[in-house]
């Protein structure tokens, strides 16, 4: 009994030895297979260096593709580690953690770039914006004053320093919004600009024909007749059908347009005669003229039965008086002199002279 | 000899099974994931992006670690510097929150400032509009000036949303560029003001 006894114990404990010296084996064989961990590691930075040149702002596709191959590649590690037998490899594992390292780094670059060529996109827009402001900004001082177009350009001016700002601060997509909407505005500009000079150019003929007019009758009466041209800013006075002083003036705040409406700070264009001279007046001096004339009230009625203005009434005292000479236009539609110019031109006019004012005059021609 | 040999086998193996064995990480990792993901979640990549990354870096040579003990056959495993790291991560991830936290409150704060500041400066352009001399000379600049306050107000109402949205860093430079807009209208109030002739 007991001789079996240790024959049973003999065999365990060779057994024993036997499964201990596989195992031996089997870890010595397991530790020679090396797990990609410099891989893995390589590929986490990857991850991150493409995070920090904001992949997932401006590669967020190639970003994604490179975090899933990167998880795949995790995976299939976990699962090689967890095998018991020593006999498999970490090949596919190494190949998708390479995939992650190049599909990181195509997301790192990609983001750059694109950074990049954002930047100097929104940059250029940014020029290119600021010479359309400065442009129109020109075009606009040049001109008669376009009040609509004035507020306009206002707003673009307004956008443009915010765009700046935003730009300034690392907000390149704000900026470009803003951009967007101030090139919108001046985009309104050229529109209500060329409609402007379409109507100008419809119209020349009408006024020139009215500088004819007040040519003929002065040539013809030897009479004393007053023509104000408004892009010019200059009001002639014409003797004998001959022009034979000139004076520069300023005109009302919203000078481009035809007067419709009190308030619109519009300068009336028209055939109109001056009905009292004043040798005070809160303007040093003043010719006061018989705004509105019969053409401005059928106006003003039709505009009003079309609903294109409202009824504030189409507005009186129109004069032309002193105290100008402050560089722009800026009454409420009167045409003002400097005052020794209207002592000037008080020499030659008196109650009943025909005054013209035009929008442009073409007087030079004759 | 043979069973001296076979004793000792068996005493080695007794002796790796008692010491060798060692548990993953998991409650460590997982408690570093979530402080992770909560340091995303207070925005640190955009206010504390120093810290997050420092985190960030800890977090993956944690991971990498893990992976190099869950290479190794099973007894030889030990998992003590990755749970160290992923604790580490786990600090460095809650201290980037902090800081995330105390960056976006700082630009809060500042943001609540320009907003008392535009406040202020609204209520000061508008008195000096209603103000302003509206006889002739002045019109033309004031009706300007009305569409700047205009524009003003809208870009206050935008720049006010972002606040609103937590997009504290963008409100921030839409509110001083607001602020120097004021400013700007103000000055051309005055300058219209100084423009009007001074016997009317």
């Amino acid at each position: 009994m007991a001789m079996r006894l240790r024959k049973w114990l003999q065999w365990g404990l060779m057994l024993l030895a036997a499964a201990f010296l596989i195992l031996a084996v089997l870890v010595i064989a397991k530790s020679l297979r090396t797990p990609p961990v410099e891989t893995l590691a390589r590929a986490y930075n990857a991850l991150r260096d493409a995070k920090t040149a904001r992949a997932d702002l401006y590669a967020t596709e190639l970003l994604t593709k490179a975090g899933q191959i990167l998880r795949h590649g995790e995976m299939e590690l976990a699962l090689e580690n967890e095998r018991f037998l020593p006999f498999g490899s970490y090949w596919v594992a190494d190949s998708l953690l390479l995939e992650a390292i190049t599909a990181a780094n195509r997301a790192e670059q990609a983001a750059k770039d694109r950074r990049r060529s954002e930047h100097e996109s929104s940059q250029q827009a940014l020029a290119t914006l600021k010479l359309r402001l400065t442009t129109w900004r020109d075009n606009l001082s040049r001109s008669l004053v376009l009040l609509e177009c004035e507020r306009l350009w206002s707003k673009a001016n307004a956008c443009t320093d915010l765009a700046t700002a935003l730009a300034s601060s690392n907000h390149p997509q704000e900026a470009t919004r803003q951009v967007a909407t101030a090139n919108g505005y001046l985009d309104k500009i050229k529109t209500r600009y060329d409609q402007y000079q379409q109507e100008c150019r419809s119209r020349t003929e009408r006024w020139h024909g009215w500088v004819r007019e007040a040519l003929a009758r002065s040539s013809q009466s030897k009479t004393t007749e007053i023509v104000v041209d408004k892009v010019a800013h200059r009001l002639f006075v014409v003797k004998g059908g001959k022009v034979v002083e000139s004076y520069p003036c300023e005109l009302g705040f919203n000078s481009a347009y035809q007067k419709l409406v009190r308030g619109d700070g519009a300068t009336p264009e028209g055939q109109y005669h001056i009905t009292e001279v004043r040798q005070h007046s809160k303007y040093y001096k003043a010719l006061m003229l018989n705004y509105p004339n019969e053409q401005d009230k059928v106006r003003y009625r039709e505009n009003i039965r079309q609903g294109v203005i409202a009824a504030k009434g189409p507005g009186n005292l129109i004069e032309i008086h002193g105290d100008g000479g402050r560089g722009k236009d800026w009454t409420e539609g009167c045409v003002a002199l400097q005052n020794r110019d209207i002592d000037r031109l008080m020499k030659h006019v008196h109650k009943g002279t025909a005054v013209t004012i035009v929008r442009t005059s073409g007087i030079s021609k004759w | 000899m043979f069973k001296r040999v076979s004793s000792l086998a068996v005493a080695l193996a007794a002796f790796a099974l008692i010491v060798g064995c060692s548990e993953a990480p998991q409650t460590q990792m997982k408690a570093s994931q979530d402080a992770m993901q909560q340091a995303q979640l207070a925005e640190a990549v955009q206010y504390a992006p120093a810290a997050f990354q420092v985190a960030q870096d800890t977090m993956n040579a944690a991971q990498v670690e893990m992976q190099k003990q869950d290479s190794k056959f099973a007894l030889f495993r030990r998992y003590g510097k990755s749970a160290e790291l992923f604790t580490a991560a786990q600090r460095l991830a809650e201290k980037a929150t902090a800081d995330a936290q105390t960056a976006k409150e700082q630009v809060r704060k500042e943001d609540s400032a320009l907003v008392v500041q535009i406040d202020a400066l609204m209520v000061t352009a508008k008195d000096a509009y209603a103000a302003a001399p509206k006889g002739k000379g002045t019109r033309a600049d004031l009706e300007l000036i009305k569409t700047d306050l205009t524009s003003t107000e809208q870009a206050y109402a935008a720049a006010v949303a972002e606040y609103t949205n937590g997009s504290y860093l963008t409100a921030k430079t839409k509110l001083e560029a607001v602020v120097s807009q004021l400013n700007r209208i103000i000055g051309e109030i005055d300058a219209a003001k100084a423009k009007l002739s001074p016997k009317k």
